[in-house]
């Protein structure tokens, strides 16, 4: 696990600095608020908090990283899975 | 009245929708055959509660069968515009299921209780309606 100094990067940037990895954004800005999707797909960039190959990690530790900031997410920079069908 | 528009990639792709626990930002599959909205526990615990913070235990049915998990009170959580607080939420660790997704759970029929809502196929919108 990293945890890491603030500075804003691309998500672009984020996905090659961490690849396959979790990573806890702290103000993430995400383009498109008007429509909706996921998270990945939206994301323009933000502050790497965290980065982990182990999501629970992530979890567990974030209180520790994320105090000046309000709003955080977590995403994955990895491939997702594609042409899943799903029966949730 | 409120519309949201979405995006299907393909047919396989699910509705996914921008949700928010307190600031923080997740998503979640539009599922109106749950019951009850689900997450994964990694969100919750990012947002501060923990483990301890569940109220009890319990058996959620998926299709990929009966799984334990924790319900929390979760202060506050919206979407679509809709803002729940102290609302009851399942949360169960998906990496424990292998389910690395790009969203963090399911929007069930709990959360739209008393809003009217109807989801357009042909134009991808959704409208509410408190």
């Amino acid at each position: 696990m990293e945890a890491l100094e603030s500075k804003v990067l691309s998500f672009e940037t984020i996905r090659t600095l961490y690849p396959d990895q979790w990573v806890l954004i702290g103000n993430p800005e995400l383009d498109d608020p008007n429509t909706l999707g996921s998270i990945v797909s939206k994301l323009v960039g933000g502050v790497v908090l965290m980065a982990s190959k182990n999501k629970r990690e992530i979890g567990q530790n974030a209180k520790y990283v994320r105090q000046n900031y309000k709003s955080v997410t977590c995403v994955y920079t990895g491939e997702i899975p594609q042409n899943r069908k799903w029966l949730l | 009245m409120r519309t949201h528009s979405f995006q299907r990639k393909s047919v396989d792709s699910l509705i996914v929708v921008p949700c928010y626990v307190g600031f923080d930002k997740l998503a979640l599959a539009l599922d109106t055959g749950a019951s009850h909205t689900t997450l994964d526990l990694t969100p919750l615990l990012i947002a501060g509660y923990e483990m301890k913070d569940a109220i009890r235990t319990e058996q959620i049915k998926t299709a990929s069968g009966v799984i334990e998990a924790h319900v929390f009170v979760v202060k506050e959580f919206s979407s679509l515009d809709i803002k729940r607080q102290n609302i009851e939420i399942c949360a169960y660790d998906f990496l424990a299921y292998h389910l690395i997704t790009d969203f963090d759970g399911v929007l069930g029929l709990d959360f739209f209780e008393n809003v009217k809502f109807y989801v357009d196929m042909k134009q991808n919108v959704i409208t509410t309606q408190k």
